[in-house]
């Protein structure tokens, strides 16, 4: 069950499309995605080989776009990434930066949503079951969920800390050959 | 007596003992943040975090449309009240103290009325030690949620 299905059930409502006011900001000058890699609750969702995906990016010779780093300043900075947007966006102007983007990449939290309310692209990285925080307004052929087989390699945590570190077991390759796809990149 | 003594009252006569004080900063501000509004109130509670408040904004027209004649106010913290920004269907944003999931002082008991009629805490099932939306990634739903 997704987390807006277990509240809709809980207040007996029915679930609409989400709203977010937008604000307009200086968008990059030319196609990017967006990626999310940091997350300031606890090292559980925090992926470490961002910095292959993104080498492996910008080495096909057919990616043909900027990628503008999204979330907080204590972010890691990523080789090759647009850092100008970095802990300097608003919720409103986030939402305008990833409504036109072309694809949206990162672990699940908040922008995964906003991309999904956009109807983007994205590469999502999950540690615990995609099925309860997935892109709810997504069409499927659009979105690329990528998670660890939990009865093979353990169960989530369900916090923000994970003894198993079950994202970082994601393959970098897969990540990047996922993008790619969905980019209509071979 | 004032909102908070009237609470006091109830608490004593229920529980035996004295309300705690950090109430009282929570129940003068609410009903400040009421006090011009007469008609009927529902408050929605998700005090954290980003991607529940906006996902929580995806429920709001199906309850003005399920509750017409009432107000919808909704409490969140301070961080995420921008999230709510131009929201056609939310009357008012409330900072959110953590003694407002004490259902009895929002919706009312005894001789205190309450400041909300209806008050929903979805939170409660997916933020708290009670949490109990996971079922291993396996449940179904059997109803059509979509509006």
């Amino acid at each position: 069950m997704h987390l807006i299905e277990t509240y809709a059930l809980n207040c007996g409502l029915k679930i609409e499309k989400p709203h977010i006011k937008i604000e307009e900001i200086e968008l990059p000058s030319k196609k990017y995605i967006t990626i999310h890699s940091h997350c300031e609750k606890g090292p559980g969702r925090n992926y470490r080989n961002w910095n292959n995906v993104i080498l492996e990016l910008i080495s096909n010779n057919k990616f043909d776009f900027e990628i503008i780093h999204i979330g907080g300043l204590e972010s890691e900075r990523l080789i090759g990434c647009n850092d100008k947007y970095l802990g300097k966006t608003n919720f409103h102007q986030l939402a305008y930066l990833i409504k036109n983007s072309e694809l949206h990449l990162g672990y699940d939290s908040f922008p995964v949503h906003l991309a999904s309310h956009f109807s983007k692209k994205m590469v999502v990285l999950y540690n615990s079951y995609s099925q309860h925080s997935y892109p709810y307004w997504s069409d499927p052929k659009d979105i690329v969920l990528l998670e660890m087989d939990y009865e093979e390699h353990g169960k989530p945590s369900y916090s923000y800390g994970d003894p198993l570190d079950l994202m970082n077991k994601i393959e970098h390759t897969t990540i990047t050959n996922s993008v790619l796809k969905l980019l209509g990149i071979q | 007596m004032n909102t908070f003594e009237i609470m006091q009252q109830q608490v004593m006569a229920i529980h035996g003992e004295t309300l705690d004080e950090t109430f009282k900063e929570a129940v003068e501000y609410i009903e400040k943040e009421l006090e011009p509004d007469s008609g009927k109130k529902i408050l929605f509670a998700m005090p954290q975090s980003a991607g529940d408040v906006f996902l929580s904004t995806s429920l709001f027209r199906s309850m003005q449309d399920t509750y017409p004649e009432y107000n919808i106010y909704v409490a969140t913290a301070a961080q995420y009240k921008p999230l709510l920004d131009d929201n056609p269907y939310v009357y008012k944003v409330l900072s959110w103290y953590d003694c407002m999931v004490a259902q009895a002082i929002m919706l009312g008991s005894g001789i205190w009325k309450g400041f909300f009629d209806i008050f929903f805490t979805p939170f409660i099932t997916t933020q708290t030690k009670f949490m109990n939306y996971v079922r291993n990634g396996q449940d179904r739903i059997a109803l059509d949620l979509r509006y």
